[in-house]
């Protein structure tokens, strides 16, 4: 059986696509803001994926250094001066 | 190991195979469109063709060519949309005091050894993703972004004081800021206030020559495609991106005590 090379980048969209909508479950359902903020930057990982299969380097450009860097860093710093645990 | 770890691990591997084919086969997915719509295929056609010197805007990238050149004006109001939300944030905090003098804490000594070695790398990757623009994918807010994440790893791993000390302060950073949209602004009327006295057509927000007027910005830099605007325009955009989220990123990590004075500052507003 053959199988075509060129459905393997639609096969990892919907994969990641799913995903990143569970990570977001995750995130809503957590508790421990820390971790919360970790699942933020998944989600972030996934999305550049799909914005680079899909031809959007631009894009992706932009969404890795604000995804993976900033927002996570200023979470954190946010998450140190109030609390760690949502109630 | 409950069900839970091993699905984790299941859909992990799973993610870590289909990333390594992806890069494998192509750096970008096939996904392209076989057939461009007009719009697409005018856009296409007409960004980098020097033979056609009214319509083009000699930039190799098709996205920073309509997004500088094209679409010049959105991209203006963009970049006064980001100024105005960084001024919100001056508004919300007004009353701030920088105080220096109390104290380095920062994190271990290996994460600031990391972080001496990587912030100059990404600030560099940024200037180049920035000044590249009309190249490669990138241009200034990208470029731009990519820098400010130097800057806010140096926040976080270095402290606040640890700017002070090297000269960066909110003032500084805001006057940088001002500086560089003074910059867009004077270049895009550039050609039009040259044109102006000496009695020759000339457009606001013009780059290459049109039909009816044969002002142009330079096109070629020795042998490098230069892309005239659209070089500044990037270049000054990253200036006005790193300074602006850097003093965002700055106003958001003040410590206590250089916040007392706000609320002395909110009555008298009121």
């Amino acid at each position: 059986m053959q199988i075509d090379v060129l459905i393997i980048p639609y096969v990892v969209i919907i994969y990641s696509s799913l995903l990143s909508v569970f990570m977001t479950y995750l995130v809503v359902r957590e508790r421990d803001l820390l971790i919360a903020t970790i699942l933020t930057l998944t989600q972030g990982v996934f999305y550049s994926l799909l914005y680079l299969l899909l031809m959007a380097p631009d894009l992706v450009l932009t969404y890795i250094p604000v995804s993976v860097g900033v927002t996570p860093l200023l979470l954190f710093l946010l998450v140190k001066k109030t609390e760690r645990f949502e109630r | 190991m409950n069900r839970k770890d091993i699905a984790l691990a299941l859909s992990l591997s799973l993610l870590v195979l289909a990333l390594s084919l992806t890069i494998s086969l192509e750096g970008l997915g096939p996904i392209v469109p076989r057939e461009l719509r007009p719009l697409g295929a005018s856009f296409v056609q007409n960004s980098y063709n020097p033979w056609n010197a009214s319509l083009t805007s000699l930039s190799l990238n098709v996205v920073t060519a309509i997004v500088w050149d094209y679409r010049g004006l959105d991209t203006l109001y963009e970049t006064l949309v980001l100024f105005a939300s960084i001024a919100a944030t001056l508004v919300v905090l007004r009353g701030y005091s920088e105080l220096s003098g109390l104290g380095i804490k920062g994190l271990s000594d290996v994460s600031k050894s990391v972080t001496v070695v990587i912030a100059p790398l990404i600030v560099v990757y940024g200037i180049a993703t920035a000044i590249h623009g009309h190249l490669t994918p990138g241009g200034g807010f990208q470029g731009g972004t990519i820098a400010v994440v130097a800057a806010t790893l140096i926040i976080a791993v270095f402290s606040l004081e640890y700017l002070y000390r090297r000269g960066v302060s909110t003032s500084r950073l805001m006057l940088l800021r001002i500086l560089g949209l003074l910059a867009i602004i004077l270049t895009s009327l550039s050609l039009a206030s040259i044109g102006m006295p000496s009695n020759v057509n000339a457009y606001i927000l013009q780059n290459m020559a049109k039909d009816d007027s044969a002002l142009s910005m330079p096109g070629v830099l020795f042998d490098t495609p230069l892309a005239g605007s659209i070089f500044l325009y990037n270049l000054f955009e990253f200036i006005i991106v790193f300074s602006g989220l850097t003093f965002a990123a700055m106003m958001l990590v003040l410590r206590e005590s250089e916040l007392e004075s706000i609320k002395e500052a909110a009555e008298v507003y009121e």
